[in-house]
């Protein structure tokens, strides 16, 4: 009987001990978690400054004094732009195929132009004529001749 | 607690003494006599009871432990403090242009407080926060700070920098407030589209307005269909027009031909929305949605469009402009007279008030009204901005206001609902729905048909022919192909008629005309005649070498390919060949 109740005693004891640690352990967890998400939030706003500060930094009106200061660039003009099935054969072809040039060059039709990409902000504007899936890509007289 | 019964009901033999069979569950009855026996019978039943009771309560106990370890988290808060007011209400959304440039957002600002009470040396305190906020009088703040107050404001919304500064002085009784504020990095760019807030964060102008319950509630920011890029160019060259013709404001817009997006809506004088309180309201004035102008001869391409459409004219068909036109005592002039009879063509080129006239009468007033009806010209507009103008119609409707209206006078619209017929006459014949909001290729909205894409041919032709050869050659941007239609409208006088030198100068494009892609107008309110234009303020001067050189900065930009010479490009130009009395234009 003595044996029993000193048994559950014992139990009883571990129980509370092991409870103790174990909401110890979940206080300090949530200490941690709240901190954690503390900081997340605050982040979050330093992340909604920057990008607001980026945005700032971004004024066309802005790049565009920057970029006359630093770059030189021009905004483009249209006879910048080419597109490849207007560009000549290539010299050697010359010599190969006598053919006036003006028949080598494929019969004007409505433009597929290659897609034109963009950079910059403003009157600074970059575009490069791009080749999409090279299917403009000029096929050598010479080897469509042969 | 249940222990001592069965020990009890244990000893209890299955047979009375009388000889009776208790059967096999009865042990719990011990049958007695007399007082013994009814003391026990009530020891019993109260033990019995109790037990009950006890066994319930522990029930109880276990049930809700069950619960608890089982069903616990369920509405449990996860936090073990309780989130402060700031961070329950929810931060109000962010506004974006169509590549993601924030126009407007809310930011944690801070304020300085101090306590006048706790600060030991004030003069100290305000010439050390001086250095820290150089735009303070430190003055005024020694003095409020040796006021006898316990709370006064030092400096309200500071920058983070100015936070650090003053954070570094480290004066006691110098406190931080924080609070939010709704931030405009790019000023009074898109200001008349994106409106305002008060004091609350409640939108009062604006988007803002417009998608307020969207913008308090969402944390998804909202994308607008502006495009900075093409706002920053068109607002710039239309102040740079405006100041050379000193003209009191001026409008532009850019709208894509198909999808009705809206990407760029300038209006001139504009206001700083992070300085609200400066703008008057001459600068919060949406001129391009809200104001209502007589748009003068734009007007001239959807008189002729309705002519056109209705089958009533042909191109080749020609009227006699040499004699104005007279209706009691109205008398309707050309600027430029000419003499003999013009072909359709001709008279858009050169933009004859009569020939419209002329050709309006033809269609008659039933046909022209039904008309404007269906490009949306006689209806208040409806998209997401709720400054839009109601548009000015004679009332009634007599025959000369189909007259005056033919050439766009005695008819106020407002600038947007010209760009959004324009669209329709240029696209193929759809009136596209305008929108502010971005859209994707294959999300058009409702588009109604209101011209045939025969009809739509003509008049691209026309359009690009007026840019050719005729009253709006400087809109021409080499390689985009700009089409469009001149406007120059006299400005109706307070006192009734007309005011003499003012005028309004527009001009109404599309390019490139072989398909169009884009619409673009421009317009400038009461331009002044300069030297260089040799003393003209008419649309062909003011707003069309605007429009030159926002299509030549902006085409690239919106990934439209210059087409090469003309001469190579006649041979597809979608155009209908007009021969009018052997001359240069009707031979293609």
């Amino acid at each position: 009987m003595r044996w029993s109740y000193l048994f559950w005693l014992v139990v009883a004891g571990v129980a509370v001990a092991a409870l103790f640690e174990t909401k110890h352990k979940v206080q300090t967890l949530e200490d941690q978690l709240l901190t954690t998400e503390r900081q997340i939030h605050q982040e979050r706003e330093t992340i909604e400054v920057l990008r607001a500060e980026w945005s700032y930094l971004n004024q066309p009106s802005r790049i565009e004094a920057l970029a006359e200061k630093y770059l030189g660039l021009k905004p483009m003009t249209p006879q910048q732009i080419v597109s490849v099935d207007r560009l000549p054969p290539r010299p050697e072809d010359f010599d190969r195929v006598p053919v006036a040039l003006d028949k080598l060059l494929p019969p004007a039709k409505p433009q597929q132009l290659p897609s034109v990409t963009t950079v910059g902000t403003g009157s600074t504007s970059v575009a490069s004529a791009g080749l999409p899936g090279g299917k403009l890509a000029i096929t050598p007289v010479s080897e469509s001749k042969r | 607690m249940i222990g001592p019964h069965r020990k009890s009901s244990a000893r209890v033999a299955r047979v009375t003494p009388c000889g009776r069979d208790l059967g096999p569950n009865n042990g719990w009855v011990v049958e007695l006599d007399g007082q013994t026996k009814t003391a026990l019978e009530v020891g019993r039943t109260r033990l019995l009871v109790a037990g009950f009771v006890f066994a319930l309560a522990f029930l109880g106990v276990a049930g809700r432990l069950i619960d608890l370890s089982l069903f616990g988290a369920v509405g449990e808060p996860l936090r073990a403090e309780a989130p402060s007011a700031d961070e329950l209400r929810p931060t109000r959304a962010a506004i974006l242009d169509r590549n993601g440039e924030i126009l407007a957002t809310t930011l944690p600002v801070a304020s300085i407080y101090a306590n006048p009470h706790e600060i030991r040396d004030p003069v100290l305190a305000a010439s050390r926060l001086a250095t820290a906020l150089p735009d303070i009088d430190p003055g005024e703040i020694r003095d409020r700070l040796a006021s006898d107050r316990s709370f006064i404001w030092i400096k309200r919304h500071i920058t983070p920098r100015e936070m650090a500064a003053v954070n570094r002085l480290g004066i006691p009784g110098v406190r931080f407030q924080r609070e939010e504020t709704r931030v405009y990095p790019h000023g009074s760019l898109v200001s008349q589209v994106v409106g305002l807030t008060d004091i609350d964060g409640h939108g009062i102008a604006g988007m803002e307005s417009a998608e307020n319950g969207l913008l308090s509630d969402g944390r998804t920011p909202l994308r607008l269909s502006i495009d900075l890029r093409i706002q920053y160019i068109m607002a710039e060259e239309l102040s740079a027009a405006m100041k050379t013709f000193d003209g009191i404001g001026a409008a532009g817009l850019v709208v894509d031909a198909h999808t009705g997006e809206i990407l760029s809506m300038v209006s001139l004088p504009t206001f700083d929305p992070n300085d609200p309180a400066a703008a008057g309201p001459a600068a919060r004035f949406n001129r391009a949605s809200l104001g209502v102008y007589e748009m003068g001869s734009v007007f001239k391409l959807a008189t002729a469009a309705m002519a056109l459409d209705s089958g009533v004219v042909h191109l080749t068909d020609g009227f006699d402009v040499t004699h104005p036109i007279r209706v009691g005592r109205f008398r309707i002039n050309d600027y430029h007279p000419i003499k003999g009879t013009i072909s359709i063509p001709e008279i858009i080129m050169h933009s004859s008030n009569i020939g419209t006239v002329h050709m309006a009468m033809e269609a008659g007033t039933d046909r022209l009204l039904a008309f404007y009806g269906a490009l949306g010209l006689t209806k208040r507009l409806k998209y997401e901005l709720p400054e839009t103008g109601e548009p000015l119609l004679p009332h009634p409707w007599r025959e000369i206001n189909t007259m005056t209206a033919s050439y766009g006078q005695g008819i106020a619209v407002t600038p947007l609902q010209v760009v959004r017929a324009t669209a329709a006459i240029a696209n193929g014949g759809e009136l596209p729905t305008l929108t502010l909001m971005h859209r994707t290729p294959d999300q058009r909205g409702r588009v109604t048909r209101v011209l045939t894409e025969e009809t739509s041919r003509q008049m691209r032709w026309l359009m690009r022919l007026v840019v050719e050869k005729g009253t709006g050659r400087k809109a021409d941007a080499p390689g985009y192909l700009v089409g469009g239609k001149t406007g120059t409208a006299d400005k109706p006088s307070p006192k009734g008629g007309y005011a003499k030198n003012k005028r309004i100068a527009s001009f109404i494009g599309a390019f490139p005309m072989d398909d169009p892609q884009y619409v673009i107008f421009a317009m400038v309110d009461e331009p002044k005649g300069i030297k260089a234009t040799y003393g003209y303020a008419t649309g062909g001067w003011v707003t069309a070498p605007v429009v030159s050189r926002v299509v030549e900065r902006i085409a690239p930009l919106l990934g439209i390919a210059p087409r090469r010479g003309d001469d190579e490009l006649d041979t597809e130009r979608k155009i209908v060949p007009v021969v009018y009395r052997g001359t240069e234009l009707a031979a293609r």
